[in-house]
């Protein structure tokens, strides 16, 4: 399988007054194209570290980030962003929408900022809001719908230009298991008709279930890397 | 790609929508823009007015636009400076008309006026009644009696203040006496023929007038005259024309209306001053109020610009967009304070009666009623300064917006 994304000797430190955290230390690993990955662990074990600084949302204290052939730790803030913008998808535990657009302006975001047409685009944000579930709730803004309807918002604008690579950060943090289910069903459909790589970081058990491959993190280390089924 | 599809598009919408979502916010900012630039344009039409009507006055105070006499003429203004003037006449019918509106010669000497109770020190004008009603007060006719009627006419027209003092009335005769060019004491009886009013009751006190002839005859003169003053049709054509003047009449000072009236020239570049300091003030108060609103806004939503830079905004996007809401704020407050202004102009345009304060503002020079005026380049600077500075201030903000760390903006709040 193609390499998407390579760790090589990453770690990051924080600074919090004179003390110094280490968030990760020298984590080495590789992403291929497809996969549906889980990283757990306990809180402040680096999950959301790493997944910041794969998706170029963070930079490196020392080591390599590769991304696709590129350098992430080498690139700069509009490099980053134009890397996030063409490539990546987020979908975060909470606050994932623009409070002032509606779901299907939400959804539209990535695509104006790529400066798709606007009837490609609307077409485009219309069919994903119809694939979470969600018909007739384009105009809604974010605070119209339920945590459980935000994400799906998320999801929708996350694959919505078809990325590489997906980074969902406790996608699953904030709704009901049977909501849970339903996006992660929705997410393993995507990983599978359109090759779109998922790696979520996560305490729920209901994602680690889902996810072929996982990675446990502790105290900023991978202790293990299981691949399954 | 067009301008539905791009970026910009987007850029504008968050702008205005994020303006909209903290109406009590803008509107408070608004209300400074609006307050800080009204005050700005209404402050220059009340400047401008009282500066134009301070030129007008002193030009119509017998100063004129540009006046020709003897070099010594102005620290002295006796007899002995006077000159010919019979060939100047058609110097300004000729290639001289051009820019000149209107001319006249007079006499002007320091001489005592006295009735049959009181004498008072005067300067003393022999005028060509035809010519100095186009260029001086004089022009103003006369609130009792008659004006002159030739530059032979042997009758006096005095100030309101001056027949006051002197205890007389229209009709009576009284005695002006003055130095000859015969270096000896001329007196001669005049009839009051009329009386005239003024802006200010210094001018009523001080001036006397009789045809230039009449004078010229009591004071042994001769065609001679004192002074020639002039009016231009276009001020600034004022420093061309003392050029093209003192090359012809080398023997003659040319002087411009700011030179022989410095306080009115002073008390117009005090108001210049004033209005460019009380810009100063208010564009720096909009300045920071914008800052502060803008950082404000920025801190609110730390979180949210830490999304948008997730998703792929640039970060100069992020200062375009945070600069889109200090333009629209900014757009929609000069609009406002425009409007505002111009409204109270359309109020006031005839005149602000200042008469309440009449001795303090003739004590300096300036009428009782200011009319405002409206000067186009005034207002426009005044827009693109706020607009400029309020840009600029906004740009602190929004660079410091665009570089968040997208990571550590999303975890702060």
């Amino acid at each position: 399988m193609e390499k998407l994304v390579r760790c090589k000797d990453v770690c990051k430190s924080y600074s919090k007054g004179e003390l110094e955290v280490r968030a990760l230390i020298d984590v080495n690993l590789t992403l291929t194209n497809g996969e549906f990955v889980s990283i757990c662990g306990p809180s402040g074990s680096g999950k959301s570290t790493l997944l910041n600084l794969v998706g170029g949302l963070d930079t490196v204290t020392s080591g390599e980030i590769h991304f696709d052939c590129a350098r992430l730790d080498q690139m700069s803030a509009a490099q980053l962003a134009e890397l996030r913008l063409r490539k990546i998808g987020f979908i975060f535990q909470a606050y994932n929408l623009i409070p002032v657009l509606s779901a299907l302006e939400n959804v539209e975001f990535v695509m104006q900022l790529q400066g798709v047409a606007a009837n490609e685009r609307a077409a485009k944000a219309r069919e994903m809001i119809a694939l979470v579930g969600l018909c007739g709730m384009e105009k809604r803004r974010p605070g119209e719908l339920s945590g459980g309807q935000q994400q799906r918002v998320a999801i929708a604008r996350a694959i919505v230009s078809h990325p590489q690579l997906v980074l969902a950060d406790e996608p699953t943090a904030n709704l009901d298991s049977k909501t849970a289910r339903s996006l992660l069903e929705l997410m393993e459909k995507l990983n599978h008709e359109r090759k779109i790589t998922f790696v979520f970081s996560t305490h729920d058990v209901l994602v680690m279930e889902f996810a072929r491959r996982l990675l446990k993190l502790h105290d900023g280390a991978i202790v293990s890397d299981e691949v399954r089924r | 790609m067009n301008m539905a599809s791009s970026p910009t598009r987007l850029l504008l919408t968050l702008a205005y929508r994020n303006v909209c979502r903290n109406p009590r916010r803008s509107v408070l900012t608004l209300g400074a823009i609006i307050v800080g630039l009204a005050s700005c344009l209404m402050l220059s039409l009340l400047a401008r007015g009282i500066s134009q009507g301070l030129l007008d006055d002193t030009v119509r105070n017998l100063t004129g636009h540009i006046q020709l006499h003897r070099p010594e003429f102005l620290r002295d203004p006796v007899i002995e400076q006077s000159f010919a003037a019979e060939n100047i006449g058609s110097y300004f019918r000729g290639e001289f008309a051009t820019g000149i509106k209107h001319w006249t010669a007079r006499v002007r000497v320091p001489a005592v006026l006295m009735s049959e109770r009181e004498s008072y020190p005067i300067t003393f004008l022999g005028v060509d009644p035809g010519a100095e009603g186009k260029l001086s007060f004089f022009g103003d006719g006369v609130s009792l009696g008659r004006s002159l009627e030739s530059p032979g006419d042997p009758g006096v027209i005095i100030g309101k203040k001056l027949l006051q003092l002197l205890q007389t009335q229209v009709g009576k005769r009284v005695v002006i006496m003055s130095q000859g060019t015969d270096r000896e004491i001329n007196d001669q009886g005049f009839r009051i023929v009329g009386v005239f009013d003024a802006e200010l009751d210094a001018t009523e006190r001080a001036f006397v007038f009789t045809g230039i002839r009449t004078a010229q005859k009591m004071l042994n003169m001769g065609a001679q005259v004192s002074e020639i003053a002039l009016l231009v049709s276009d001020t600034h054509t004022i420093e061309a024309l003392l050029k093209n003047l003192s090359h012809e009449f080398a023997e003659l000072q040319v002087l411009p209306w700011y030179e022989i009236e410095p306080l009115a020239r002073t008390l117009r570049q005090i108001q210049d001053k004033f209005l460019v300091f009380w810009f100063g003030i208010v564009v720096v108060a909009i300045s920071i109020g914008l800052t502060n609103t803008l950082f404000m806004a920025l801190f609110e939503r730390v979180r949210e610009i830490g999304l948008v830079q997730a998703l792929g905004m640039r970060p100069w996007q992020i200062v375009i967009e945070v600069l889109c809401e200090s333009l629209i704020l900014l757009v929609v407050g000069m609009l406002l304070a425009n409007a505002s202004a111009l409204l109270l102009f359309a109020f006031v345009k005839n005149g602000i009666d200042l008469s309440i304060f009449a001795q303090g503002t003739g004590f300096i020079g300036i009428r009782s009623v200011v009319i405002p005026q409206l000067l186009p380049a005034d207002w426009i600077k005044a827009n693109l300064l706020v607009l400029a500075v309020g840009m600029i201030s906004s740009f602190y903000p929004a660079w410091k917006g665009s570089r968040l760390v997208p990571a550590h903006a999303m975890t702060r709040g």
